[in-house]
């Protein structure tokens, strides 16, 4: 996990090492070992609580820019309808 | 079932079947679950009045090409892809975009997610929080959620490279599932995720730089 081999402390990865984990975890994409250390990591370590909650904050901000005003129907909705209906109908024959 | 259907649903088998005999029911269903979606996604690429007519040359293409669709992949994806075909070609033929071929550019670079300067602990050293981040997360929703937050926010996914405008829009606007949006976009799932986390990192630094004073 680190290029200087091995951690001198409890949070067994870096905060930079744990912050590009951050996506991954949430989408319970982690394997067990990295999974391990994420969590311990994050057990100890406030800074990396707050970017993991700030991230799943951003998250949910974006989902509610989704444009609602736009229109359910296309404006040509009966024209690919009869489109349909008339292919279905010509392979009925 | 003796058919393959790896990718697909068992709805979606009942709902082709439907489409392919011309049933009205299940065409309109299938149109006002995936319209509103197709459409924003489109405008990524276009103006609005250009998206709309995609997505409906979308729907054309759906009508016509319905009997070829041999449910490799799920029915959703299928669709979304026809029109990403479409919407690519008029961009780059207005140069509203990058060529499609640099589209994955930005999963090789290995811009770290926090400005490395902002991790150095006074006794740990660098790779580690001075102290935890700015608290905007926890602002009152009146700060958070008003629509000088949500034009910043828009802003921001502009001023993403387009390749994680796609996946965070698809993800994380429309609520698709990792599997779907590596399907419609024929990207692997791990480049999907580093896309994904560049871009929510970004997003996430350009709020807490607008929220902090
Ligand atoms: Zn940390």
């Amino acid at each position: 996990m680190t290029d200087d081999g091995f951690i001198q402390n409890d949070l067994r990865i870096r905060c930079s090492d744990a912050i590009e984990l951050v996506t991954d975890y949430l989408d319970d994409a982690l394997n067990d070992a990295d999974l391990d250390d994420f969590q311990t990591h994050l057990g100890l370590c406030e800074g990396c609580q707050v970017f993991l909650d700030q991230v799943r904050k951003t998250v949910r901000l974006v989902s509610d820019t989704a444009d609602t005003t736009v229109d359910v129907m296309p404006a040509n909705f009966d024209e690919l309808l009869s489109a349909l209906q008339e292919k279905g109908a010509a392979e009925e024959i | 079932m003796t058919e393959e259907r790896a990718h697909t649903d068992d709805g979606d088998a009942a709902v082709v079947a439907g489409l392919r005999r011309g049933d009205a029911d299940v065409f309109r269903a299938l149109v006002a679950e995936l319209n509103p979606s197709l459409v924003r996604m489109a405008r990524l690429y276009v103006p609005n009045a250009q998206a709309e007519e995609v997505v409906q040359e979308t729907w054309l293409a759906v009508v016509r090409s319905i009997d070829g669709f041999e449910g490799r992949a799920r029915l959703k994806t299928w669709i979304f892809r026809i029109m990403l075909n479409k919407v690519r070609t008029l961009a780059a033929r207005e140069q509203r975009i990058v060529p499609f071929s640099s589209v994955g550019r930005a999963t090789g670079d290995d811009t770290p997610s926090v400005d490395p300067d902002c991790l150095n602990h006074v006794d740990l050293g660098r790779g580690y929080w001075p102290e935890a981040p700015f608290r905007w997360d926890e602002l009152p929703a009146n700060q958070l959620e008003g629509t000088e937050v949500r034009l910043r926010i828009d802003a921001g996914l502009q001023a993403l490279p387009d390749s994680q405008r796609e996946v965070v829009s698809l993800r994380d606007v429309e609520g698709w599932s990792s599997e779907e949006v590596c399907e419609a976009l024929g990207i692997s799932s791990v480049n999907q995720r580093v896309l994904l986390h560049r871009g929510r990192a970004a997003l996430r630094g350009m709020l807490e730089e607008y929220l902090h004073d």
